[in-house]
Formats: structure tokens, sequence, C-alpha cells
């Protein structure tokens, strides 16, 4: 599938999901907006919501119409529409390995975590070899380095530390 | 003077000398890495500078944002890649000399067309101060709510062909903005009845989703590449020599890149294609355009060097971003309690000429660094594209948990990240979100202020500065359906 047929294949997709999305917001504006009866239009806390979401009605409309009405550049088939779907799903699984991560933090602390995470998401994307795992395994240990003891930025200590001797826990919460 | 004297003072401390100096060449090695941009180093590096000094925050995020450019014409002489999005003019001209065996001359033609755009946009913003200082109180509420309506706007517009769906992103935006606790009578704007809607979504959650993590999944998800580039050949000092044949050409260059970066939504892109074709239309031998001609190359990468100082302008006087890397200087500065806007120019102007001459350092230690290091600089490029995506992911979590200590923030930046990947596939613009998001909420708040001194929406515009920016708006809109409409009987009158 070449770059246009997959580029118009998502369009026909996303467009009409960015429509249902705004006619959505549309819908349920009275229910998440609260109106002040003795407020002007232009004094409502509302108002703000008000514009974006027809705003966003209005130009996912326009934008849905010409996708369907204009000629088609591209030779797109309901077998394109899947296989740009397809790509879409493959990203997924690069969210799933980073919420993972971002879940095991606190419990098995930012280092471990960190390298773990590296080396196997190199080992994952296609670098099987010893100098990639350690270039991975410098990254994470770099990255942990400045970030949690040079630049002190708050990431929790992991859980597992509280296991260790107290000096050691010390510094590892504290440090990395 | 005595103003300049004090911002040379407040600069010269150590910590803020080395943040502008990891800062720039920090920058210099992002810009020179296709796939991450300042944008993405920008919003990782934040959160990391909430302990630090507002000024040395500042310094070094701003050395990022001013030196990227620089870094990305690298790759895009070398090996016919941009490494920032606005270098791709560059490969016009910089790739066909390094085919002809003249490599070096093309990087060092394009680092000096790249300084004389930096310095010139520099002094321009140092020459122009002391009259921002007498305009900028101009604007009140009414102003700034109209100035910020021109950037949305122009950002829309700009997006030529794509105007419709660079709306509904604007308007995604301002929805972002606005859900929510609002401040004035306290209810909530499509929370769900979800706590964690209250605080609404975060300015840099969201730009670390949509730039980093989709960058991050994008590279992850495609054919991995590592690129490959040639050997540097001819003689660095050969372009520096080159550039004093050109002394015109790079001016007027950088005097298109001063005018466009002040303009919020236009920016680099319209800056290059101008002063292209003025170079084109003025030079001896337009044949060799797009052919590897040093002009082409000189007039690029002046005019896109002197955009990021020249945006500052509006960014520094008024607090409106032009597009998204000003827009999340503007949180930089937030974060660092650092308020742009007219009183900034009133309280704070050594403060303000600080960051002026730290922007001159910047142009200084980058072009020094990348004549000493060019070669060093280009075996960063050849990371593979699978392992950058995954160190960008590794990175991002450092961004977005630090910003709130929270999960949810994640969870949120992953949701951004694919709808961002989405969004990159199918070549949807992405920057009207966050202006959006900027420019919705200053002009929420600015038209709330006004209404308290106007009684009829015609007293919006009943102050000459804001009659003016009325009438501009209505002149750009104007002219842009008449574009559409000529461009639509040109193509009846051919069919």
């Amino acid at each position: 599938m070449d770059k246009d047929t997959g580029q118009l294949a998502g369009i026909r997709i996303a467009y009409p999901a960015f429509l249902l999305f705004a006619v959505f917001l549309a819908a349920t504006f009275t229910d998440q907006v609260k109106w002040f009866n003795n407020l002007v239009l232009f004094k409502q806390p509302g108002l703000w919501a008000l514009i974006s979401v027809s705003g966003m009605v209005v130009t996912a409309l326009i934008a849905c119409i010409q996708v369907f009405i204009k000629p088609k550049t591209a030779d797109v088939t309901w077998r394109s529409d899947v296989q740009e779907l397809g790509f879409w799903v493959r990203a997924c699984e690069y969210l799933v390995w980073f919420m993972v991560y971002v879940f095991a933090v606190p419990y098995l602390g930012y280092l471990p975590c960190t390298i773990l995470f590296t080396t196997l998401l190199t080992l994952r994307v296609g670098h099987r070899s010893m100098r990639w795992c350690v270039r991975a395994i410098l990254l994470a240990v770099v990255t942990v380095v400045i970030f949690r003891a040079f630049l002190q930025v708050k990431i929790p200590g992991g859980q597992i530390y509280e296991w260790l001797p107290s000096p050691l826990s010390k510094f590892l919460l504290m440090y990395l | 003077m005595d103003t300049i004297l004090a911002g040379v003072e407040l600069l010269l401390r150590w910590d803020v000398l080395v943040a502008l100096f990891i800062g720039s060449i920090g920058g210099v090695i992002i810009g020179a890495i296709p796939g991450v941009g300042p944008a993405v180093a920008i919003a990782i590096l934040l959160p990391a500078t909430y302990s630090l000094e507002p000024l040395v925050g500042l310094v070094m995020l701003l050395g990022i944002y001013g030196s990227s450019i620089y870094g990305g014409s690298l790759p895009a002489i070398l090996m016919n890649t941009p490494g920032t999005a606005v270098n791709a003019l560059t490969t016009y001209d910089g790739y066909p000399m390094t085919q002809r065996g003249e490599a070096k001359r093309a990087v060092s033609l394009a680092y000096s067309a790249s300084f004389i755009g930096g310095i010139l946009s520099v002094s321009a913003l140092i020459l122009l101060s002391p009259v921002l200082a007498v305009v900028a109180p101009m604007f009140g509420s009414r102003e700034i709510f109209l100035a910020a309506l021109l950037g949305m706007v122009l950002v829309v517009l700009s997006h030529r062909g794509k105007v419709v769906i660079a709306a509904f992103m604007l308007f995604f935006g301002i929805f972002l903005n606005s859900v929510g606790l609002e401040i004035v009578r306290y209810s909530r704007r499509y929370t769900y009845d979800q706590a964690w809607l209250n605080s609404g979504f975060d300015l840099i959650i969201v730009v670390l989703g949509l730039f980093a993590v989709s960058q991050a999944l994008l590279l992850l998800t495609e054919k991995s590449e590592t690129p490959k580039t040639p050997k540097l050949e001819g003689g660095i000092f050969e372009g520096i020599k080159e550039i004093f044949k050109h002394p015109r050409l790079a001016g007027v260059s950088s005097f298109f890149g001063i005018i466009m970066g002040i303009v919020p939504g236009v920016g680099e892109f319209t800056a290059q294609f101008l002063s292209y074709n003025y170079a084109q239309k003025t030079s001896k031998a337009p044949e060799k355009f797009g052919k590897g001609s040093p002009e082409g190359l000189v007039a690029s990468e002046a005019a896109n060097n002197a955009v990021p100082a020249a945006a500052m302008i509006p960014l520094l006087a008024l607090g409106i971003p032009g597009e998204a890397l000003t827009a999340m200087m503007l949180s930089v500065f937030y974060v660092h309690n650092v308020i742009p806007g007219p009183k900034l120019f009133q309280d704070n102007l050594d403060f303000v000429y600080a960051l002026y001459i730290a922007l001159i350092l910047l142009n200084i230690i980058v072009f020094v660094f990348l004549l000493g290091f060019t070669k060093r600089i280009v075996r960063v490029i050849q990371i593979p594209t699978r392992f950058l995506g995954m160190s960008i992911l590794t990175l991002s979590f450092v961004g977005i948990y630090s910003v709130r200590n929270s999960i949810t923030d994640c969870a949120i930046a992953a949701v951004f990240g694919f709808l961002g990947l989405i969004f990159k596939r199918l070549d949807i613009p992405v920057v009207p979100i966050v202006l959006g998001m900027v420019l919705g909420g200053i002009m929420e708040n600015k038209f709330r202020n006004a209404l308290a001194r106007v009684d009829t929406p015609l007293d919006f515009v009943n102050r000459p500065v804001a009659a003016v920016i009325a009438s501009i708006i209505v002149l750009i809109v104007v002219a842009h359906f008449w574009s559409l409409w000529r461009d639509r009987q040109r193509g009846r009158s051919k069919s």
C-alpha cells in the first residue's frame, strides 16, 4: 500500500470518527456544562466550550463532506482501510509496553525498571546483539543518573528498595 | 545602556552560562537527529528544569529552541533528510552539493548563513525593544484578545489545502483548554464526573503526547533504518569565505525571517519560500536552483534561522505565541514565574536584555562548536530509528511523570501519543491543537476582562490598536477567500 492510499484510507476512518466525537460532545453539552439563567451569553462560563464544540461539529462535517464528495486521489478499498487500521493497532503494542513501565516504576524502582524497559524493548525491535543491549543499559543508567540523581526530578523510589539494608535503601530511594 | 549592563550582569553567572552552553550544544545535536526535534526535547526537559532558577532553566531551553535549526541543516545537506521540519528547503541545494563532493562547503555555508540570520534577528530584537516597551502597554485586554484571534486565523489559513481540518484541530485545542473546573463560577466543564478531569488537560502532557510519544511510536512501528552519511569532503572555511560574496542575499533573507517570525502563525516555512523565490529571481544563475546553488542554501538557512529570535517579539511583548515551539516557550516562561506581556518590558527590562544577550551568545557558541565538531555530530545522526524511538519513549516518561507525579498523566499522554501518531500518518496538522490550547486560554481570560469595559460588540474595536488588528483580521480572511475564488476561476477556465 503506497503512502497516498494509506493516507486516504486513514482519513476515511478518521474524519467520520472526528465528527462522531464532536457530535457526542455537542449531545452531552447540556449535561456537562452548567448554564446560568441570570447571565447573558457572553458572560456564561460555558461560552468557550460552546464555541469550541460548535466549531468542531461544523468543521468535522465539512471535512467529511469534502472527503466523500471529492474525486478519489488514490485507489482505496476496504482492504486498504483495514491495512491502515492494522498499522494503528500495531502501534498500540508499544503503548502497552510504556504503560507497563509506568505502573512498574513505583514498585520495582526507577533504575531497575528503566534498565529492563530499554533492554527488552531494544531486543523486541530487532537489535539483538550484545552491543545494542549494552547501549540500551547505558542509556537507562545515564537517563536515571541525570534526571533522578542530578536534576532531582520527582520520580517515586521503588518499594523493592525498602527490603534492602538501610544505608543502601536510603541511597537508592534518594538517587535512583 | 544601564539596563543592558544589568542584563549582562544577570547572565554572567557560572550556572547560567553552563545552562546556556548545555542548551546550545544539546539543541544542535537534537536538531541534527531526524525524528527528534526541538519540540520533543523542550517538552521532555521542561519538567527537569523545575528545580532550577528561572533564568537558568529558561536559558537552557532557550538554547535548545534557538540552536536546533542549525543542527537540522546537517542531515538535510548530507542525507537529504531535514533534521527539523523547517530545514526541508535546505535539502534542495544542500544535498546536490554533497553529491558533487562539496559537503563541507555546503555545511559551512549553511552555518554561516544561519549565523547571519540569527545575529541579525537578535539585533532586530534589541533595536525594537525600546519601541516594544512603548507599544506593548497600548495592548489592553481587548487588543491582546484580538491579537490572539489574529494568531488563530493565521495559523489555520497558513495550512493551505488543509484549512478545514486545521480549524477542527484548533477548535479541539480550545475545547481541551476549556475542560475542567472554571475559575469564575467554579462550575465543571466536560468532566463527566471524573475527578482527574477537574484540573483539565495540562499543556505539557498534551504536547509530550502529541510530539514525543507519537514520534516514538512512529519510529518504533515503521521500518527500521540506519541513516548513512557520506564522507565530509572539501574545506570547512570555504563556505565562511563564500558568505561574504552574498551579503545582500543573506541580509534580505534574514529580513524575511524576521518579519515572518514576528507575524504569529506564519513562521519559518513562509520565510524560507519567500527568500528562496527572491534569491532565484535576483540570481544570475537561476537555473542552478534546486541543483546545488549556494545562493539557494544561503536564502533558506538565513531565513529559517532568523525566525526563532523574531518570534520572541510577540511572545515577550504580548505573551502571544505564533507557533508550537513558542507556545511551549510560553509555558516554559510561566513555569519559571516569568509572565511575558507588556508588564515584563516595564518591570523587568534587564531580564529581557539578559535573554537577548543569551541569544547572541548562543549563536556564537553554536557556530564555533559546529565548525569544530561537525564530524562527531555526524556519528550521532546514525542512530537506528527504532533505537531512537525506544530512547524517546524512555525519556518521555521522565517528562510526563514529573509534571504532576501522576500515572493518569502518563495514560493521557499515551492517548495523545496514539492520536498524534494517527495525525502524523494522515498528515493532519498538530500545531493548531497546541495553539488552540494556549491562545484559547488567553482569549477566554482577556475576553472576560474586556467585558467589564465594553457595552456593545463595537466597543471592542473602538481603540486605535484594536481597530487596526481587527481590520487586519478582516483583510486576511477576505484575501483568503478571494484567492480561493480566483483559483477556482482559473481551474474552470483551464478545464
